[in-house]
């Protein structure tokens, strides 16, 4: 079964042509691209209000007048998931590039300036990281409060701290590259030597971790909205419709499953992106 | 060789030292009152200020901290207002389930991921190696919580091979009730684990030593079992501490979707219940296990790979 | 003399992004038992590889094809999985260049002996740890029993070659491979190896074929040599033959560029041959060494390499050089 030979194998194995195709970027494209299409036109494509009550129709399993049945109190979980997934879809990218653009800001200054403002930046950092993350983010929801403020506070928080330690690193290596000395040599000021010359070096390998971080982000923020801390009632998002149905799993499996299946795709397509882009990268260098 | 490990002993002394600072200074740092935030929008400024009194929250920040490192580091965290224990006693009784479901999703993660780490290693690019990768993917995107409960509808409710939730009694009791949740945990992790496995075996086989092994007949085998393992799983292990805070993240929503009477459901409770001198403690509790945990991979590292041991038998 | 191994149109090439390259093509050699053959090249002529076909281990996305790889007469093409186990645990030993990252750096060398002895010779643990430190000794190394507790790192280069030479040897081989075995060596060191080799290959009567871009060091070591240039045999002979009267431009130019034959372990200034070592994804059909040649002519491009036969054994690919000489193309192999 785990043979290495297979990789010598002798008489003419043709190797197959390298895929120049790079299926991975497209299937995540298009999935994320189909899901944020349906978040944005939520108002449009949803059949019934989010939020409608009707006893009568309680735990409908999915049928023509609802694909994907109703809850129990009848509320369309199409259509909650439409709406759910677009509070979900905005609330994680505003947290995740938030995290982002404080975290290369601090990671980069601190890079470039080195000395003790570094080390200190570098320390605070590295604790950060080092706290579990979804017990920092409930600790900032004890203090704040539950509700998605104190999710978005909370994910800010600990988030940033990667990009920082990322961009930190990567200045230090770029502070020594030529084309940054070069700047100094011209009597560029130091903001404009970070923010022109090296800032659009160090964002893209962020930006390229930042797919993994949205994933992560989306799957803290249903957690905490499935026990109850993040989004409020009557306000539907994807963890807090799951919570919702956990209590009828054998008799409306919908409820709970299909919205799960929906955070996973978007997940998958995420991670898809993520994977294209590393490899479009990789390919990059290669040439 | 002693030099270095007091250098990283002493930076992991750091570390926790900035975590209690951190846990500590977001009480007072982030917007919102927590002694308003816990009693509730009736409460009479009177009674903030009883409770802020009896928290010491009204005198000054350093001798605060002071109080706060004392209690750390002597272990007596003080009491629980709404447990009305002390907090050890409540970590004490509740550490075992939460230790037990962490180690069991590992060992799960690691059941599963090695094998398909390893095929995908040797079938590099190959279907199978996608197919693993894509299968890893969507483990990684699912959440804990939901494949708990799929897991749950499936094995407990329908097939009744497992319990639904609680905490059994005695060994077998317990492996039972905290399957489900493992397996919900080891899928969560198995994307980590299987990536950063197969790119090092991929890298250690492609090493001239490997190469030599081959040249002289052993079978892949022997030379995956005795050769390129033994060397490839030291980054996935510092990699697995590294992830050891993703692992508690994820016991902390396991177990409340399994009931499982664990510190995760005492740190629920107590966000719930704004306890903040527990929610403190819980969490500088879990940052000092992240933080022994890397420092403990780093020294394993000595005993792993001789290289940097120091020579006794220097030619 | 009986002969060992008959290689004929050995091909190997590289898969990569656009195609692939062939960096051997259409490689002849053979070897006798007993004696020691060399291959002589610059690097990325081709002979690391060509080498390798031998017991069929081949790097990542190469893949080799030839007309004939016999050892003992058996077609080695053929060799199921098991077979061709069996056939690099017993027949053939191998040896590397850089006797540091040929070894299992977290496993006592001595252990990694032993397991060679557990696995392809059959002992059992006692048996294996005693054979191990008489192969030890016998490769001179002093202190066997200290050595075997040793970790790779641990050990000097001369020292670690020995026990990789000790590893090859420990299945009693009739072929010893030795690839570029000195060129990560001082040069000392570099002819105690050598000796240890031949002393090795008298007492054991296996065939040594000895991979090196060093012409010194096969002039010092083999009896006969094959030259490689852009993945050709482009000249192969009697080593004191070819040294004295090369018949191959290339072969000349190699060896004017050392100083003397004699000084054994001087390196070959590439600087010595004009141009630069050809491109394998950049040749055509012809001659390769064509583009450096002080003596090309136009059908040097054109024409496809062949051996043709100088004196009996000795063989040339160069047309223009047996023209002068009045040699006839033939078909004996090298």
């Amino acid at each position: 079964m785990l043979d290495l030979e297979s990789r010598a194998r002798i008489v003419g194995r043709r190797l197959r042509p390298r895929r120049l195709y790079n299926w991975e970027l497209s299937a995540g494209l298009t999935i994320v691209g189909l899901l944020l299409l349906a978040a944005l036109l939520a108002p449009y494509l949803a059949p019934y209000q989010p939020n409608q009550v009707s006893v009568l129709d309680s735990l409908q399993p999915p049928s023509w007048h609802h694909w994907m049945g109703t809850d129990f109190v009848g509320r369309d979980v199409w259509s909650r998931v439409l709406y759910g997934l677009r509070i979900d879809m905005l609330v994680v990218a505003v947290i995740t590039y938030l995290g982002l653009i404080v975290g290369v800001v601090v990671g980069t200054v601190a890079g470039y300036v080195g000395g003790w403002l570094d080390a200190i930046i570098g320390r605070l950092a590295d604790t950060v990281i080092a706290f579990p993350f979804i017990v920092l983010v409930l600790a900032v929801i004890a203090i704040v409060g539950p509700g998605l403020k104190g999710v978005a506070i909370g994910v800010i928080i600990a988030g940033w701290a990667l990009y920082a330690r990322l961009a930190r690193s990567e200045m230090m290596v770029l502070r020594e590259q030529p084309f940054m000395m070069a700047t100094k040599a011209l009597g560029y000021s130091h903001l404009r030597a970070i923010f022109r010359h090296a800032l659009p070096n160090l964002v893209r390998t962020s930006l390229v971790y930042s797919t993994v971080d949205v994933v992560v982000n989306m799957l803290v923020l249903a957690g905490m909205s499935y026990l109850g801390l993040g989004q409020q009632a009557p306000g539907a998002d994807l963890g807090s419709i799951i919570a919702s149905g956990q209590g009828y799993l054998l008799s409306a499996w919908w409820i709970t499953t299909i919205p799960g299946a929906v955070l996973v795709l978007f997940g998958f397509g995420v991670s898809l992106i993520g994977d294209g882009v590393t490899r479009g990268g990789l390919a990059m260098e290669a040439l | 060789m002693l030099a270095y490990v007091a250098r990283r002993v002493g930076i992991s002394l750091v570390q926790l030292l900035l975590l209690a600072f951190l846990a500590f200074s977001l009480i007072h740092f982030v917007p919102g009152n927590p002694v308003s935030t816990m009693l509730g929008p009736r409460a009479t400024p009177a009674e903030i200020k009883l409770i802020s009194d009896s928290l010491g929250l009204n005198r000054p920040l350093p001798s605060q901290f002071w109080l706060f490192l004392e209690h750390l580091v002597t272990g007596h965290f003080g009491q629980s207002f709404t447990f009305s224990q002390s907090i050890s006693s409540l970590i004490g009784q509740r550490l075992v389930p939460s230790l037990a479901l962490i180690a069991y999703g590992t060992l799960v993660a690691m059941v599963i991921g090695v094998p398909l780490a390893i095929l995908a290693a040797l079938r590099i690019d190959r279907p199978v190696d996608h197919a693993i990768r894509i299968f890893t993917t969507v483990s990684f995107a699912m959440p804990t919580f939901w494949s708990g409960l799929v897991l749950a509808v499936v094995f407990a409710l329908k097939l009744h091979w497992l319990p639904i939730s609680g905490y059994g009694a005695g060994f077998w009791g317990i492996v039972r009730s905290l399957t489900l949740p493992a397996v919900a945990l080891g899928l969560s992790l198995l994307a980590v684990i299987v990536r950063t496995l197969r790119s090092s075996i991929r890298h250690v086989l492609s090493l001239e030593y490997v190469e030599a092994t081959r040249a002289r007949g052993f079978t892949t085998w022997r030379i995956m079992a005795h050769h390129v393992m033994r060397n490839a799983v030291m980054p996935t292990v510092t990699v697995l501490a590294v992830n050891v805070g993703f692992l508690i993240g994820g016991t902390v929503v396991l177990e409340q979707v399994f009931q499982i009477p664990g510190l995760g459901t005492l740190l629920f409770l107590a966000v719930e219940q704004r306890d903040y001198p527990l929610v403190e403690t819980l969490a500088v509790l879990a940052g000092s296990v992240v933080v022994f945990l890397n420092l403990a991979t780093d020294l394993l590292q000595f005993v792993v790979d001789p290289r940097v041991r120091p020579g006794v038998h220097s030619a | 003399m009986t002969q060992l191994l008959r290689i004929e149109g050995l091909r190997i090439s590289f898969a990569h992004r656009t195609g692939s390259t062939d960096v051997v093509r259409g490689l002849d050699l053979e070897v006798n038992q007993g004696e020691t053959v060399g291959l002589v090249g610059e690097s990325g002529s081709g002979k690391s590889l060509s080498c390798r076909s031998i017991i069929r281990l081949m790097p990542p996305h190469a893949t080799m094809s030839a007309t004939r790889v016999e050892f003992e007469g058996r077609d080695v093409l053929g060799l199921s999985r098991t077979e061709l186990r069996a056939h690099r645990s017993r027949n053939v030993g191998m040896i590397f260049q850089d006797p540091f990252s040929c070894f299992d750096p977290t496993k006592r060398v001595g252990e990694q002996v032993a397991e060679t002895l557990r696995v392809n010779v059959g002992l059992d643990r006692d048996a294996a740890r005693e054979r191990a430190l008489a192969l030890l000794a016998s490769v001179d190394i002093d202190r066997p029993e200290q050595r075997f507790r040793a970790y790779p790192h641990e050990l000097s280069g001369g020292m670690r070659q020995r026990v990789m030479i000790a590893i090859a040897i420990s299945a009693g081989p009739k072929l010893l491979i030795a690839d570029e075995p000195t060129t990560a060596l001082d040069v000392t060191t570099q002819a105690q190896i050598l000796a240890l080799i031949e002393q090795l290959r008298r007492e054991s009567e296996m065939a040594v074929l000895l991979v090196s871009h060093d012409f010194g060091v096969i002039a010092q070591a083999c009896d006969r040599v094959a030259v490689m240039y852009g993945g050709h045999v482009v000249e192969a002979g009697p080593v004191d033959e070819v040294c004295a009267q090369p018949r191959h431009p290339y072969t000349r130019a190699l060896l004017e560029s050392i100083p003397s034959v004699e000084s054994a372990g001087r390196r070959v200034r590439r600087a010595g041959i004009p141009g630069q070592p050809p491109n394998p994804a950049e040749l055509g059909p012809g001659c390769p060494f064509a583009e450096r040649c002080a003596h090309v002519r136009a059908s040097c491009r054109e024409v496809d390499m062949s051996l043709i036969r100088v004196t009996e054994g000795h063989l040339t690919a160069c047309p223009v050089v047996a023209d002068s000489l009045g040699a006839v193309a033939t078909g004996v192999r090298p």
